[in-house]
């Protein structure tokens, strides 16, 4: 059971490469001042193409959640929570909850990034920021 | 001629089950193809408008134009691509082609073996998606994290998003050509007693997947008259996407009234609302995405899909029977056609041959898709 990351395309091999060190990043547009998710050659908020990548804080809020109980691959071991967190206060985006009993995430839950290394890289996950006591880069651990 | 004045003329469904091990997709596409068109009366000649799935062998894989050689004669108008083949937005724009004089008669539709059956409960993307997939992402959770807003908000049971699938289910227990023919009749505690998928869904909350096909034919009302079967018009139509399909990440705030526009669109072409629909055939990849269907066409308003399903209207011998023949819950779900069959069950319930009949149907609404994909189509039929 290994999980991999995705084949990136131009727009997001900067995201790829950055998150296998365990940095997070998000597109910044300078013309309009917005963070967005996933890229786009042109931003969604004003239409140009000027933007670049930026840090994330890697905290943020669950804005919505649901436990899987069947996956459709073995690389996941079940039950996993698949959850769309609201980012930096501002951007969203997908990820998995990890590092906590499920029934313990809920909407509003404050979560910072933790990365789980993978074939490929690492996978930008979240855990709840009251167990962000534990190293964030632990190895081999899956949601 | 505007949209009204297009019909449906013609339909034929191919046998649906879980796997259909002696089909081939192009064997399905052909007798839902062939059948339509004989349905309606017509030969496969007087077809020069196509929007119908070609998997190939011979012409061009997904090209349209390849029905051509099949049909004995060139084409006028072709759709294809992303489920321009299929279901509501299918018949719109093969009826928009009809209407500005593209092409005189069409047929839409196709069919689907070896992809998705026996693998589980749910079809599965072939292509990657990027910013999805690799957080074990797919449609029922996709589905589910938008519920999950709802609920939250809402306070809507998990009995009531069960009595939505063991109604649907349960219609299509007793209709032959239903895939989960002979299945059940489930109860409310027996959907909840099936094992969870993704919360708030239960294996019996999500619709099964499967092969087969389906097709229908469309022409103009004028020359409808003078085919055999009574003629279904096209009276109104319309779609609206939140994005791109697939495009993460999804929770209720931002898709969860997806389709309310293209509902009001579709009714005002139509000059009816969703309370004059005799039957409904709307999308139910899943329990909680019809009962917001319910809200979003206005036969509820927000937040009171519960309260509407409590009431019983759904059911058959309601005010709004929904998804006679099972939906995707129970009849089928084969890819992309279940949508076309669909728009079949609905004509079918309008030319008053229907399995699970509703007496005296006049008008039916028909719709694709929902929050979890983004896109959404609808249409409303009305005996001609």
């Amino acid at each position: 059971m290994t999980r991999s990351t995705p084949t990136p395309s131009e727009l997001s091999v900067e995201f790829w490469s950055a998150a296998a060190k365990h940095r997070l990043l998000v597109p910044y547009c300078g013309g309009c001042g917005i963070r967005y998710f996933p890229p786009e050659r042109l931003c969604p908020g004003c239409g140009e193409p000027g933007w670049h990548y930026v840090e994330s804080t890697g905290t943020g809020r669950v804005v919505a959640h649901t436990v899987v109980h069947r996956a459709l691959s073995p690389d996941f071991a079940t039950p996993f929570v698949l959850a769309t967190v609201e980012v930096d206060g501002e951007w969203t985006m997908l990820t998995n909850i990890v590092d906590c009993d499920p029934d313990q995430v809920a909407v509003g839950l404050p979560v910072r990034v933790r990365f789980l290394d993978c074939e490929g890289g690492a996978l930008p996950c979240f855990a709840p920021e009251s167990s962000a006591g534990s190293p964030p880069d632990r190895t081999g651990q899956r949601p | 001629m505007a949209l009204r004045d297009v019909a449906i003329v013609g339909l034929h469904a191919t046998e649906q089950a879980r796997r259909l091990p002696h089909r081939t997709a192009l064997d399905l596409a052909q007798e839902a193809v062939f059948g339509a068109i004989a349905d309606a009366g017509l030969r496969p000649a007087d077809v020069d408008g196509v929007a119908a799935d070609w998997p190939g062998p011979g012409g061009t894989v997904d090209e349209s134009a390849s029905w051509s050689r099949s049909l004995g004669r060139s084409l006028n108008w072709v759709g294809e691509g992303m489920l321009d083949t299929a279901g509501a937005r299918g018949v719109m724009k093969a009826a928009a082609a009809i209407a500005a004089g593209l092409c005189d008669v069409a047929v839409v539709g196709g069919g689907l073996s070896g992809r998705f059956g026996g693998r589980g409960p749910v079809g599965v993307a072939v292509a990657e998606v990027e910013f999805v997939d690799v957080w074990g992402a797919y449609s029922i959770p996709l589905f589910a994290l938008v519920a999950q807003g709802y609920i939250r908000r809402f306070g809507t049971t998990p009995e009531q998003l069960a009595t939505v699938a063991a109604t649907i289910r349960n219609n299509g227990s007793s209709n032959p050509e239903a895939m989960m023919y002979g299945k059940g009749p489930y109860t409310v505690d027996d959907i909840l007693a099936s094992p969870l998928v993704a919360t708030p869904f239960h294996l019996l909350d999500v619709c099964i997947t499967g092969e087969g096909g389906g097709a229908v034919v469309l022409t103009s009302l004028e020359r409808a008259r003078d085919l055999p079967h009574q003629p279904v018009a096209v009276l109104g139509a319309g779609m609206e996407f939140a994005g791109n399909h697939g495009m993460p990440p999804l929770d209720y705030r931002t898709v969860g009234r997806l389709g309310a526009a293209a509902a009001q669109r579709a009714f005002g072409a139509a000059g009816v609302t969703a309370r004059d629909a005799d039957v409904l055939a709307l999308y139910d990849p899943n329990s909680f995405e019809l009962l917001r269907q319910l809200e979003v066409i206005g036969l509820c308003g927000e937040g009171e899909g519960g309260a509407f399903v409590d009431d019983g209207h759904i059911a058959l011998d309601g005010r709004y029977p929904t998804n006679p023949e099972g939906g995707c819950l129970s009849y089928s779900w084969n890819g992309t056609q279940h949508m076309t069959l669909k728009v079949a069950e609905a004509v079918r319930q309008i030319r008053g041959t229907a399995v699970h009949q509703v007496p005296g149907a006049e008008v039916a609404v028909v719709a694709n898709a929902g929050s979890g994909t983004r896109h959404y189509e609808v249409v409303v039929l009305g005996k001609a």
